[in-house]
């Protein structure tokens, strides 16, 4: 089932974020937005996760849905090791001996198995990312919402763990909505793209990106198209 | 990194042998002024100290005075704590609680403390007014710092957890307690230095059976100043245990932040 948000109200003392706004995205798809800085995309995510509580809206194919999520900054608890981390996620749905086999064989995804026993100081940036990734495809959730997760890396790091990413959600395709600030981090991942504009926020465009082949390195004439398509309605 | 954990032992050992040196030195003072002084009534010689001292430890009642007054300084420090734990965290998390509770504990620290030993001492049965002074005490240091330690928690956490609909019994047990532990731990060691002396003063005061205080009390009153000042070493000798088993304890709270050596 899509996830359907209708009739968004949401404003701070200042900001009127959303007026009346309405989105769709497509389940087992991964959905990307972009837009300009404070647009609400953030605050788009966190209404999803029930951390933000909208004025008012309907949220159709949320209830009783599990959201799992990737930040920005990996948010791990720094007492807890890689593998409890991830655990951590599943103690209240999981046994123990569920819960070791979910995490080995997600920890092994994402090549981390060795660190299982290390804990976050111990390891970079980019593996306590894939942490975070690991931690969010062994929680049983149908939405996965994901916040700038490859902002901090760099070009060599964001591609490794891109493709971590991507062989995670090949083998367990969720309903993924993807904020991002970087056009090629969109084509490379998503199947469509919204572009926000300034609040209030209405969607300036839809694109359908449908070239995921699996390269994600956008080098193709059509690929450039798009992208500039994305650049023109970015510049408004 | 051999090298480098070869340095730290030999520093650790540098700072040892500096601590010693000191306790020697105020030992060397000691009986340098006990000598000039010339009087067993002002300042006995630490060896005649130390002497007393051992007599003390020998004797039958000295298990059940260093006993009962160990008692009643776990006591009072255990209800503290868990009292300001429990506490602490509600106003950490709870603006109206914090906005609440704020006043009482500004009040509670801000009584001296005699004032409230003898009203303790016109409430409560003698063997109690020790532990009621020790919680008096050391429970504004320990939920003042919990409640701190609550509000510096990273909130990116919480909303992670709160994400994954993780147990609010979990989210107190996994995050937030972790997290605030080095707040308890420096909590606990102000609280317990400064709450195991009202507690001796309060025992001088209220002279329960058996009690270091009551002891001190005893001591002085027929001028032993040699058994009053072996009391004291008790006294600190206790305390220093005691601060000893809370370092320990928070060596392994923290053990996962220490550097990768």
């Amino acid at each position: 089932m899509n996830l359907i948000i209708s009739g968004l109200n949401k404003s701070f003392p200042g900001v009127d974020l959303y007026r009346d706004f309405r989105i769709e995205f497509g389940e087992g798809r991964i959905t990307g937005i972009l837009g300009p800085s404070g647009c609400g995309k953030t605050t788009l995510l966190n209404m999803i996760t029930g951390t933000v509580v909208p004025d008012s809206g309907e949220f159709l194919g949320l209830a009783g849905k599990r959201v799992s999520c990737i930040f920005q900054e990996p948010r791990l608890l720094p007492w807890q090791t890689v593998s409890e981390n991830v655990e951590f996620v599943l103690k209240d749905l999981y046994s123990q001996s569920e819960r070791s086999k979910i995490v080995s064989g997600l920890l092994k995804m994402v090549s981390l198995g060795e660190f299982a026993g290390h804990y976050p100081r111990e390891i970079s940036s980019g593996m306590k990312q894939r942490v975070a990734a690991a931690r969010a495809f062994a929680y049983p959730s149908d939405i996965l919402v994901m916040d700038e997760p490859f902002r901090a890396l760099d070009l060599k790091l964001k591609r490794a763990l891109i493709n971590s990413f991507r062989q995670l959600w090949d083998t367990d395709r969720r309903t993924v909505v993807f904020v991002t600030h970087d056009v090629d981090e969109a084509l490379w991942l998503c199947d469509e793209i919204y572009i926000f504009s300034e609040p209030p926020v209405r969607i300036i465009k839809k694109i359908a990106v449908t070239l995921s082949d699996g390269e994600y390195f956008p080098e193709d004439n059509l690929r450039e198209t798009v992208k500039n398509e994305i650049y023109h309605f970015i510049k408004g | 990194m051999k090298g480098f954990i070869t340095k730290s032992k030999a520093i650790i050992t540098k700072d040892r042998a500096m601590g010693l040196f000191s306790i020697l030195l105020l030992i060397f003072l000691w009986k340098i002024i006990s000598v000039t002084t010339a009087s067993e009534m002002l300042l006995p010689a630490p060896e005649k100290i130390f002497r007393v001292l051992v007599k003390l430890v020998a004797s039958d009642d000295f298990i059940f005075s260093a006993g009962y007054t160990v008692l009643r300084g776990l006591l009072g420090f255990l209800i503290s704590l868990a009292v300001g734990i429990i506490t602490g965290i509600m106003a950490g998390l709870n603006r109206t609680f914090d906005v609440m509770i704020r006043p009482v504990i500004v009040a509670v620290r801000a009584t001296p403390v005699i004032s409230i030993i003898l009203l303790a001492l016109i409430w409560l049965a003698t063997d109690l007014v020790p532990v009621f002074i020790g919680f008096l005490i050391m429970y504004p240091i320990i939920a003042t710092n919990v409640t701190e330690g609550i509000k510096s928690v990273d909130g990116e956490l919480v909303a992670m957890a709160k994400t994954y609909r993780v147990k609010t019994s979990r989210l107190i047990l996994e995050v937030y307690i972790p997290a605030i532990s080095p707040f308890i731990t420096g909590g606990i060691s102000n609280a317990a230095g400064i709450g195991w002396k009202a507690i001796i003063a309060s025992e001088v005061l209220s002279q329960p059976r058996f009690a270091i205080g009551t002891q001190m009390h005893t001591a002085q009153s027929y001028l032993m100043v040699a058994e009053l000042v072996a009391w004291t070493v008790i006294a600190v000798i206790l305390s220093y245990i005691f601060e000893a088993l809370i370092r320990l304890l928070e060596k392994r709270a923290a053990r996962w932040r220490r550097e990768i050596v």
